[in-house]
């Protein structure tokens, strides 16, 4: 167990000082390569977890996987994403051409390249760092305060469409477009099934479910 | 069981997630697309001294070689 405990100081340790021996090298274009390919993996991770998210909100997704494993694919899929969004911050700080700091990575608006659009990067970062941290304290939190605040995805989402649409250098390319286009449509459309036929739904079941309750207390 | 079969979906997404990593690198860079908005513009034969993207004189004709570096390295 000490072991264990051992490798996550030696994991930050070894990470800084190899990050530290790496700025001053010349890497030519490599970090903003690895920057662009993350941010396209982590907005395309992003979007696989709300699409699954609003399928298991709708119950959709229990047609084809059972309810546990699209819990834990949606887990995985917005972890995975935090983790190609670290990186795709993280590469911009070996970039040679523009000097991005730690500060500049973390403040909305304080970017070098293009501030406004890539402060609603670092912005739709926070949220999406905010819904997956609130998973580990939806006890402590209540389920209907973790919910509201899970609607916080969907800004990060919209957040990050716009900042990878303004911001990056890749929108031109044919599946870059793809990847948006697809993303926002099939995202809207859920979001209009959701809002158009499960609120109803879910209002009738509230609506009958109160009169089946008086009859209850009037029976005590 | 069920322990197993989640660290199996976990592995299972980390490794495809990290295949498609991998590919949009090398899509983006067969793709050659420029990195910049200066260096872009540069390569349409715009200005330099127009972009937004620089803050004085001095850093405009830096970041102007290296935008001309990284065009021609894809073009």
């Amino acid at each position: 167990m000490p072991a264990k405990r051992l490798l996550i100081p030696l994991g930050v340790t070894a990470a800084f000082t190899g990050g530290l021996a790496l700025r001053g090298m010349s890497l030519g274009q490599q970090p903003w390569l690895i920057s662009r390919a993350s941010g396209l993996i982590a907005f395309a991770l992003l979007s696989a977890a709300v699409i699954l998210g609003l399928l298991m909100s709708t119950k959709s997704a229990n047609r084809w996987l059972p309810p546990r494993i699209s819990y834990e694919l949606h887990g995985t899929l917005s972890v995975l994403s935090l983790v190609f969004l670290a990186l795709h911050g993280g590469a911009l700080l070996f970039d040679g051409f523009f000097s991005f700091t730690p500060l500049s990575l973390l403040v909305p608006f304080a970017s070098p390249y293009k501030p406004l659009w890539v402060g609603l990067g670092v912005i739709a970062g926070w949220a999406t760092a905010a819904v997956s941290a609130s998973v580990r304290f939806r006890k402590q939190m209540g389920y209907a305060r973790w919910r509201r605040l899970h609607y916080l995805s969907f800004v990060a989402y919209v957040l990050s469409l716009i900042h990878g649409m303004t911001s990056g250098s890749d929108t031109s390319l044919p599946l870059v477009q793809a990847l948006y286009l697809g993303s926002a449509g099939t995202i809207a459309t859920l979001l209009m099934v959701r809002i158009l036929f499960e609120r109803p739904v879910a209002a009738a079941k509230k609506a009958t479910a109160r009169p089946r309750q008086a009859l209850r207390d009037m029976a005590r | 069981m069920k322990v197993r079969t989640m660290s199996w979906i976990r592995t299972a997404t980390a490794g495809m997630v990290l295949a498609g990593f991998a590919g949009t690198w090398g899509y983006l860079h067969s793709a050659g697309t420029v990195g910049t908005s200066t260096s872009a513009g540069i390569s349409s034969g715009a200005s330099v001294t127009t972009s937004s993207d620089t803050t004085s004189s001095t850093s405009t004709s830096q970041k102007a070689t290296v935008s001309v570096a990284r065009t021609s390295r894809h073009s």
